[in-house]
């Protein structure tokens, strides 16, 4: 049966319509842009600016960034893999610890709350971090050093924490009585249940990963290591130091294209994100929620 | 709980002192072996900025072959890459890692870097491990990069200079038959006839910078602006009468001269109003012809231009004005412009130099160093450099090795912009050394002026420098109130004082 709209609801509805289609253009528009302007020829920007479509086709800026194939392929390979890599080991790191931080037989749960919390307001600061992972753990220029750090953060495992409570604790009861051990509850029972918040903080997690330059920067120093985002970081870091520097140093055998080599980057570096996000919107948009309402 | 999250936070601020301490107390282990030829093997650990070289490994297997030889030791170098570099540099001190030299200049903050204690002085071991380099580096260069009364840093043997200069479209200033460019009139004449009679092509994009390099070459006054580090960020400057009292650079006629000037060449259209967010790329608007000029040009970055449009568009030419012409004060780069510097807790600060003083006096390993692999990296068309062979893409070999460039081998290239020779002789010719070279601008004390000041050329100076006011005059006696409010007394008394200490220092 269908149920008849009134005039008013109609006219919301339309209203609806126009402001979203509007707010979806406003987010579209400038990614068109952007990839209009990675395929416009540098002296066309230059001289007339960024167009919806491209004017004055080239594929020169992407000419410049996969002119080492090489080094773009081995990049993609360093941080797909540490994607995967450190969301797995992420999100069972992080399930196992919300869901112990939840269960009530945990006498000291608030206090090894606290601890992880605390993190959070202090920080060493950037120079003792670096000096615990070079010198301590011996992390510099390896791989690890770019999937370590981020395993974890005290905000998901909160986060994980309270989307656990809302599992009703009486399933962990009734799995007790039919006599199943503690890591059996976890990952028979509680981990199915959890697949919202999984797929939330697992996307948290790979784009944190993804996006992830920093680290690579700071401990790397073989090029066959650097992160994808790095390298396309330092391409247009490097463009722009030569162009600004005022110092007579400079080599002036560079020659890039600045302006479209920044867009060409940015296409290249969402590409694959862009795939990546319609196989999780389903759980995201639930997942959003987590902790909001508890039954 | 109050109590005792006091005590776990004091733990803990303790703690973190204690970690971040414990990287800065490295202690030099200097062994002085002495003899040379009963050399131990070593690596040497050598930190640069920029990039990984292409064909990396190609350059050390040739770098091993004539190091192993010669000094029993193989140099590696590490890179910051330009991304962060200013970050990862000084991780790189703080940290306690082993590298045995950095470089180092002005601008990577060598005083600062040196007088905090991060880099080895060279004194004792200059004149034993790098004779040739202790020799050939003038007096007063050493004694301008010393900090306290020590050396910190060795410093390249390259004259260079940073003076600017006017880059505009010969080819255009035929055409139009208009006088050679020798003086702001002329530029003007130049602008004026581009804006009525070549409409695609706009005006030189004002980059901040019309107004200060006219200024600071039509007068005689020294300013404190070197290599861009401070420009424009200084109101004061110096007579060379006078060299121990700063002036205050709007008190000048000169200054209220040229923002009369500036209002006029703002008025006929030479940039648009809003320059002053405009964040376009100079360089690429004169090379596509979108940019009749170029206010700030210094002569290398000239020769850059010259050589990319003399690819792109044959039928073009790039003239340069040398502002040094008008008043004749040309300095080369100071002493610390580029430096190698031992780092503290290094293990073999002599093997480094050695290796620096075989760079220095060996044109092999200089070749190698500056240029890379003959034949994969460069080839050679007599003595002078011939890369139309080369595929620059995936064998530029391009090491920052600023720091041990040597003038007298120093290649030249088949390509190189002829003009670029002239400059640099003309330059020569009537530089004269920096009666600065070696003083510090610290404003370590007078931060919190230096802030206000820096807040009110901004809002006050930079508009009116723009030629971007209603009333010229108005605006300068608006600028001087505030900056007074802003506490330019204390400001000038403290750069005053500087300046005395270091003329006293001087005449020692």
């Amino acid at each position: 049966m269908k149920i008849k709209n009134a005039k008013s609801t109609k006219v919301f509805n339309l209203m609806g319509f126009i402001y979203i289609t509007i707010m979806g253009l406003f987010c579209l528009i400038p990614f068109i842009v952007i990839v209009s302007g990675s395929l416009t020829s540098q002296d066309y920007i230059v001289k007339h600016g960024y167009s919806i479509l491209p004017k004055e086709f080239s594929v020169e800026a992407y000419k410049a960034i996969f002119i080492f194939p090489k080094q773009i392929i081995t990049a993609y390979g360093v941080t797909i893999g540490v994607t995967i890599i450190g969301t797995a080991i992420g999100l069972i790191l992080i399930s196992m610890g919300g869901y112990v931080l939840q269960r009530k037989d945990f006498k000291y749960r608030n206090s090894v709350s606290f601890y992880i919390y605390f993190t959070t307001l202090f920080g060493g600061g950037l120079i003792p971090w670096y000096i615990l992972m070079t010198k301590y753990l011996h992390l510099k220029d390896t791989y690890q050093v770019l999937v370590i750090p981020g395993l974890m953060s005290p905000f998901l495992i909160i986060l994980m924490k309270s989307f656990m409570k809302s599992i009703p604790e009486e399933i962990v009861e009734s799995a007790k009585v039919d006599g199943a051990g503690d890591f059996k509850i976890y990952s028979s029972l509680i981990m199915p249940l959890a697949k919202p918040a999984l797929a939330t903080i697992g996307l948290f997690l790979a784009l944190a990963y993804w996006n992830d330059w920093f680290t690579s920067s700071i401990f790397i120093s073989s090029a066959n290591k650097f992160s994808l985002q790095y390298v396309l970081y330092n391409i247009l870091q490097t463009s722009e130091f030569f162009r600004s520097s005022s110092s007579a140093n400079v080599a002036t055998s560079y020659n890039l294209p600045t302006e479209s080599l920044k867009l060409a980057t940015a296409v290249v570096a969402t590409g694959p994100v862009i795939l990546f996000y319609p196989f999780v919107q389903k759980y995201f948009i639930q997942g959003l929620t987590i902790g909001a309402v508890k039954g | 709980m109050r109590k005792r999250l006091s005590v776990l936070i004091s733990i803990m601020v303790v703690t973190m002192l204690a970690t971040t301490l414990g990287g800065c107390g490295k202690t030099s282990s200097t062994d002085a072996t002495g003899d040379p030829s009963k050399l131990k093997k070593v690596e040497l650990t050598f930190y640069e900025m920029g990039e990984v070289p292409k064909d990396i490994d190609k350059f050390y297997q040739e770098l091993d072959k004539l190091t192993l030889k010669d000094l029993n030791c193989t140099v590696r170098f590490k890179f910051s890459t330009w991304t962060d570099y200013g970050t990862k540099y000084n991780l790189m001190l703080t940290s306690g890692e082993k590298i045995d030299m950095a470089y180092s200049a002005d601008w990577m903050s060598y005083a600062t870097n040196a007088s905090k204690g991060a880099f080895e002085a060279v004194d004792d071991l200059l004149p034993k491990y790098a004779p040739t380099i202790y020799k050939d580096v003038e007096k007063t260069t050493w004694e301008a990069l010393k900090v306290g009364d020590k050396t910190y840093g060795v410093p390249t043997q390259y004259h260079e200079f940073v003076q600017h200069g006017f880059v505009y479209r010969e080819d255009l200033r035929l055409k139009y038959n208009l006088p050679e460019i020798k003086d702001p009139a002329t530029i003007e004449q130049y602008l004026e006839t581009i804006k009525a009679k070549e409409p695609g092509m706009s005006i030189p994009t004002y980059e901040g910078s019309a107004f200060s390099e006219l200024f600071a070459n039509t007068t005689t006054y020294d300013t404190f602006d070197t290599l861009g580090l401070t420009a424009g960020t200084v109101p004061l400057i110096i007579d060379d009468a006078k060299p121990t009292v700063s002036i205050s650079t709007y008190d000048t006629p000169e200054y209220s001269a040229m923002a009369k000037t500036m209002k006029t060449w703002a008025d006929k259209g030479f940039w648009s109003k809003s320059v002053l967010s405009n964040k376009e790329d100079i360089e690429a608007n004169l090379e596509s012809g979108k940019a009749g000029g170029w206010f700030g040009a210094l002569p290398a970055k000239a020769k850059g231009t010259a050589e990319k449009v003399a690819l792109k568009h044959p039928d073009w030419k790039i003239g340069y004005f040398n502002y040094a012409d008008m008043n004749g004060k040309v300095y080369p780069a100071r002493a610390n412009h580029n430096l190698m510097a031992i780092v503290k807790g290094s293990a073999n600060p002599e093997r480094s130099l050695m290796f620096l003083e075989k760079i220095h006096t060996d044109k092999t390993y200089y070749d190698l160093v500056q240029y890379g692999v003959k034949g994969l990296n460069y080839n050679l068309n007599g003595e002078k450099l011939d890369y139309t062979k080369i595929d620059s893409a995936n064998h530029g070999f391009d090491i920052a090795a600023w720091a041990m460039r040597n003038t007298p081998f120093i290649r030249e290239n088949i390509n190189d912009w002829p003009n670029y020779k002239v400059i640099d002789a003309a330059l020569t010719k009537v530089g004269k050394p920096d009666p600065f070279d070696g003083y510090v601008f610290d404003v370590s004390n007078i931060q919190s002026e230096n802030a206000a000041i820096s807040q009110v050329i901004t809002q006050y100076a930079i508009p009116l420098e723009a030629g971007l006011v209603k009333d010229p005059e108005a605006a300068l006696t608006t600028l001087k109130q505030k900056m007074k409010d802003a506490g330019f007394e204390k400001y000038k008394s403290e750069i005053d004082k500087q300046l005395k200490s270091f003329a006293d220092n001087k005449k020692k």
